[in-house]
């Protein structure tokens, strides 16, 4: 398959603005802004199928459309470059390998959208990245590409970039706006939405990197063709983030639909140290994990993975093979959601931490029954009831993880101990 | 995301290292410089907490990028932290002052996010993450070695202020398993105990 | 306008409002922390969690606006199960200490706890979340921040009311605490409110707590006479003891704050220096009698006076203190039982007290200038009535919750009112004025009487009694109508309401106006 999210691997060194123009570099954004209407570009993304990467998997043409024609208030394109759900590592690859690439995606979303300012909100552990990117923006602005006049069409764009300071939340949409306002990253209640009210009460756009970096192909090479590449309802190329207990981990680009018994087996070569496996989280860790059995069934798009029982959400797909004690494993994922949970909505700053508590004790020994019981009902009373969906992002693998584990829940409380640990091992590192 | 301290996460078994305690203690008693550097190595109460004119410069221009003055305050205070060091509570108030913001507002700010430094660190930041992708591939190996190495607990500098270690979250590398990212800046990847060893053994030469 | 319809009963509700509100017109409770009407929406307790039809999952009232044909349940099994969990989660990092907890009594987490949760807590005692406790953070207002539920009101008031921002939410996630920047208290003329905002016991008050169970104390709507604002107020007494004043509600008035003066103001009603019996001047010191042996006398000097001199030769001098009713009383005892015109008004605010602010503070410290003027009273009477005195004409002056001494000076005073014959005071306490007089009537102060007082924006609002006045002390209508019952004989009305009906009649700004349809938050003025 024809490499394209990732071909920096058969371009070398893309980041550089010569080699981009090179390779048909800023063509779909000439055609955007000298050939296009605005409304033209939102039907097109609007036809490509292509929904959100970011985790929601909101259809990207319908979120562009939500934006007010001929607002009064100015209206802002959003980056959202925080890339830290656990397990996900895609856009940090393309924003140190193919910066033009998101550059570009964003330049004809602000056309697309009557937008003048982008803010690409970066994580604050991306201090390289954002030296690579910024270098790209200084580039394009010495070519014309962004500024006040892009390419000559009278039309300005300005691109910065702001660089978070740590906190998962800011990935949020809304968080993000907060943040990017120099606030607390707390979600905001919608109604309003950031199509009507965003940063800084005007309209805005918050559209993920890889999202973004999808754009240019569609304006380039049509909607029909990219629902050609994988099913059509929930098309387009892929970035695959593989880790965890796997031969070959990394970054892979693969068409949607792509069955995970093949990305595990075949493109990841097969469990570490020849291990059975035990369960895989599809799409970071904020979601329900599937079984060896379900695993090796599952096709990975957005509706086919829900359809299963999990969320495709930012495709972090994490092995974890025979030798994992699921009750750290959950306590792990648990740990972090408790530390990120920002703190504004009652359910998920109390039950985050009580369940974080609960798992410490089970998987010391020093759990009960009870508690097993408890960690699905405080879950469920999480789930839903928040303002964001951090809440439900620690409800939901505690809900696979629990029933679908349960005799090793159990074991930990009949033995009280962990049953990995017997002989001093370490309950995650694989044996190898 | 540099850990809270948080008694309850210790685990209430019990699994903590007896030893580790004893060295510290050791560490500690010998230890005849107790300051703590920045990251530039210059002492605490030499700087006086002002901007210098290149940075007050840079901070003009990134006002100009946003509509209001408050969007500046995470770009202002990564000045701060990069020319003082750390944000403290003078450095708050500071740059309270010079944006016209309530300084109970920078303050719920700079607590909120794990990077803002709100204790003087030391020269090598190591933080290593602990997260689930990293865990599977050994992280906590990696973590226990430089624990053993710098005779500290994750949360914790050294007496002579040459290192801290801390325990953070995913920083998307999880295809490179287990990793550590150094002073915020660079990542190193595919760590093993002899690795992060000899990074140790690099940077202790580099200070000396 | 909107039809909604919330469990099953129907309401045209007024388009905008919230679902908090329209249950609340329905006399509906939707249980909820966070939202404050006067404040910003902000959704994050979590506790008015409702089930609106059509809707996936359950919605915050408070953020959720009516909509026609919007059906909402609040106490479905959804509904119910949500408000169980949130408030399951708010208590299990929150300290068993309602014993000692000031709050308890008017606690929303007790309150909610018996009406929604009802269930023993499954968390572990020992593991709760340990934070800073009884910690003073300024202006009266103690912070105990594990019993704090992260609401956000006190930080959205500072933030949005008094644009101060001392107070801001530190930390993250179950870390969050509340506090003030380090080394820096509460620094606004209307703290207290903050207590009164917050619903559960992080925030109390510095003086009051400890000193009073809540349950054992009485509520009593009146005013604030702390200034010409005249803030709606709750009176807290138990016993004839007043602990507390607390705002209410008056969307005419103060919306839902006070200034934290007047909110200590009541200390002032309490000292030693009230008057609990009749007062008269004997070799140069106040010798105490009976109240009506001093009403007595002071027919007597009246009688005498007037005989001697004419009824020209009595004038009075009325207070900005004195309610509307006891104006009228005292102006219609002046021209129909003794015949005289001779009355001036003083609205006096003492050197050095706060001026006008943006909220609710005004310079005039004076609950009822407006009042005074509305009845066709100067307020230049320490002048006019001064070059009575000093033409010789005005030989006996009666004042009426009116200390001219204080507000001239001693020098002055004497300068100017040193030749009267006589001086007859009704007040509440030993002032300057009532050391100089000849004969001192004790008079309830003003949360001890019925009556009205007209803030400076015209509102016309009520006081109620809290409770009896000290002593042989009597309202000051019931004090000029037995005086003047000594004089002429006749009966006249004593309640509030027949002398407001009287002064509706027959004064032109309170025309029209009706003592009972004043209700709880007053009446404008016509002018």
């Amino acid at each position: 398959m024809e490499r394209i999210l990732t071909r920096w691997l058969d371009i070398p060194n893309l980041r550089d603005i010569d080699v981009y123009l090179a390779h048909d570099g800023y063509k779909a954004a000439r055609k955007a802004f000298f050939d296009m209407k605005p409304e033209e570009i939102i039907d097109e993304v609007k036809n490509s199928n292509l929904r959100g990467r970011g985790g929601a998997a909101f259809p990207t043409g319908m979120k562009w459309s939500f934006i007010p024609k001929n607002s009064p208030k100015p209206v802002y394109v959003c980056c959202n470059a925080d890339e830290s759900e656990p397990g996900t590592f895609a856009n940090r690859y393309q924003l140190e390998n193919d910066p033009h690439g998101i550059i570009e995606g964003i330049l004809i979303t602000c056309r697309a959208v009557g937008a003048h300012v982008c803010y690409v909100y970066m994580r604050g552990e991306f201090a390289i990245q954002k030296q690579i990117f910024d270098a790209a923006l200084a580039q394009a602005r010495a070519k014309g590409i962004i500024g006040p006049d892009v390419m000559g069409s009278g039309f300005s764009v300005e691109i910065y970039t702001h660089r978070g300071a740590g906190a998962y939340i800011c990935g949020e949409e809304t968080g993000l706006l907060e943040s990017l306002e120099g606030k607390r990253a707390y979600p905001r209640n919608r109604p309003p939405f950031p199509a009507i009210q965003g940063a800084f009460g005007c309209p805005t756009v918050v559209n993920n990197v890889e999202t973004l970096s999808n754009v240019p192909w569609i304006i380039n090479r049509g909607a029909d063709w990219y629902k050609s590449i994988g099913p059509e309802k929930s098309p387009g190329p892929k970035l695959f983030c593989l880790s965890g207990h796997i031969n070959r981990p990394g970054l892979y680009e693969l068409p949607m639909g792509f069955p995970l018994k093949d990305l595990i087996y075949e493109v990841g070569g097969g469990i570490l140290g020849g291990r059975k496996l035990k369960g895989v989280i599809p799409g970071g860790s904020s979601f329900p994990i599937f079984t060896a059995e379900e695993a090796v069934k599952v096709n990975m798009d957005f509706d086919s993975v829900r359809a299963a029982g999990s969320l495709m959400g930012t495709a972090g797909v994490m092995v974890m093979n025979e030798d994992t004690c699921m009750v750290r494993a959950l306590r792990t994922i648990a740990h972090f959601y408790h530390h990120e949970s920002c703190g504004q909505c009652t359910p998920c700053r109390e039950g985050t931490g009580w369940i974080e508590k609960m798992l410490i004790d089970l998987e010391a020994g020093c759990g009960t029954m009870q508690d097993l019981d408890y960690l699905i009902s405080v879950a469920t009373n999480m789930e839903g009831n928040t303002i964001c969906v951090l809440a439900d992002s620690l409800s939901m693998p505690v809900k696979s993880f629990v029933p679908k584990y349960k005799d090793e829940f159990i074991e930990h409380v009949k033995q009280k101990r962990c049953p990995f640990r017997a002989n001093g091992a370490q309950s995650l590192r694989a044996a190898s | 995301m540099v850990l809270v301290p948080d008694e309850s996460r210790r685990n209430t078994c019990g699994e903590r290292s007896f030893w580790l305690g004893v060295i510290r203690f050791l560490q500690a008693a010998l230890s005849t410089d107790k300051a703590l550097h920045y990251a530039d190595g210059k002492m605490a109460d030499q700087k006086p907490i002002e901007f210098s004119q290149a940075t007050l410069k840079e901070y003009r221009e990134v006002l100009g990028r946003y509509p209001t003055r408050q969007a500046a305050l995470l770009p202002t205070l990564w000045m701060a932290q990069r020319e003082f060091g750390w944000i403290s509570e003078e450095v708050e108030d500071y740059v309270a002052r010079l944006m016209e913001l309530p300084a109970a507002h920078v303050r719920a700010v700079v607590s909120f996010y794990t990077m803002f430094y709100r204790k003087p660190m030391g020269r090598w930041h190591l933080e290593v993450c602990a997260n689930l992708p990293c865990r599977l591939r050994g992280a906590e190996q990696i973590l226990d070695c430089l624990s053993r190495k710098l005779g500290i607990e994750p949360g914790e500098t050294t007496a002579d202020g040459k290192f801290s270690l801390t325990e953070v979250e995913c920083l998307a590398s999880c295809g490179t398993a287990p990793m550590l990212q150094l002073n915020h800046e660079r990542f190193y990847e595919n760590l093993t105990p002899e690795s992060v060893t000899n990074l140790v053994d690099e940077l202790a030469r580099r200070v000396s | 306008m909107p039809k909604v319809t919330i469990n099953g009963k129907e309401l045209d509700a007024p388009a905008g409002i919230n679902l908090i509100q329209a249950a609340e017109m329905l006399g509906m409770e939707i249980p909820h922390y966070c939202y404050h009407p006067a404040l910003t929406v902000v959704g994050n307790c979590r506790m008015c969690l409702v089930e609106v039809e059509k809707a996936p999952k359950l919605q915050i009232a408070c953020n959720t606006q009516v909509s026609d044909g919007m059906v909402v349940h609040t106490n479905s099994e959804r509904a119910r199960a949500a408000q169980q969990a949130v408030l399951e989660f708010l208590l299990i990092n929150h300290p068993i200490d309602c014993p000692v907890c000031d709050q308890a009594g008017e606690c929303k987490l007790q309150d909610y706890y018996m009406d929604y949760d009802r269930q023993p807590s499954r968390f572990p005692l020992g593991k709760k979340n340990k934070k800073g406790k009884a910690i003073d953070i300024g202006s009266d207002v103690m912070l105990d921040q594990e019993r704090c539920i992260l609401c956000a009101r006190c930080t959205r008031f500072l933030d949005e009311v008094t644009h101060t921002s001392e107070l801001a939410i530190f930390e993250r996630g179950d870390h969050n605490r509340i506090d003030t920047y380090p080394g820096r208290k509460l620094n606004n003329k209307y703290a207290g409110n903050i207590i009164d905002i917050c619903p559960v016991g992080a925030l109390t008050e510095k003086d009051f707590r400890f000193r009073m169970r809540v349950w054992y104390m009485h509520r009593t709507p009146s005013v604030c006479a702390g200034c010409e604002r005249g803030c709606a107020i709750d009176i807290y007494e138990n016993h004839g003891r007043i602990y507390r004043y607390k705002p209410r509600h008056n969307p005419l008035v103060n919306g839902y704050w006070m200034c934290d003066e007047g909110r200590h103001s009541f200390t002032n009603l309490q000292t030693e220096r009230r008057i609990t019996r009749a007062l008269y001047q004997s070799d140069g010191r106040l010798v105490p009698e009976t109240f009506s042996a001093g009403l007595r006398r002071a027919a007597g000097a009246i009688r005498k006076c007037g005989e001697a001199n004419g009824a020209r030769a009595i004038g009075a001098l009325v207070g900005a203190q004195a309610t509307n009713e006891e104006i009228f009383a005292l102006k219609s005892f002046m021209n129909d039982v003794i015949g005289s015109d001779v009355i001036g008004g003083m609205s006096y605010s003492p050197p050095g007290s706060s001026g006008d602010d943006d909220l609710l503070i005004r310079a005039n410290k004076n609950p009822n200038t407006r009042g005074l003027s509305a009845q066709g009273i100067a307020l230049d009477g320490l002048d006019t009535l001064a070059q009575e005195v000093s033409s010789g004409r005005l030989k006996m002056l009666i004042a009426l919750r009116a200390d001219a001494c204080t507000a001239l000076g001693e020098a002055e005073f004497i300068k100017r009112f040193g030749p009267l014959d006589y001086l007859l005071v009704f007040d509440t306490d030993v002032n300057e004025t009532a050391q100089m007089a000849n004969q001192v009537i004790p008079i309830a102060a003003y949360p001890e009487i019925e009556g009205t007082f007209t803030n400076f924006q015209g509102v016309v609002q009520r006081l109620h009694r809290a409770f009896d006045p000290p002593g042989e002390a009597k309202s000051a209508i019931e004090a000029i109508t037995d005086l003047s019952m000594l004089l002429d004989g006749v009966e006249r009305p004593q309640a509030a309401d027949r002398i407001f009906a009287e002064m509706a009649a027959r004064e032109a700004a309170f025309a029209g106006l009706e003592y009972e349809k004043l209700g709880h938050n007053g009446l404008k003025l016509n002018v």
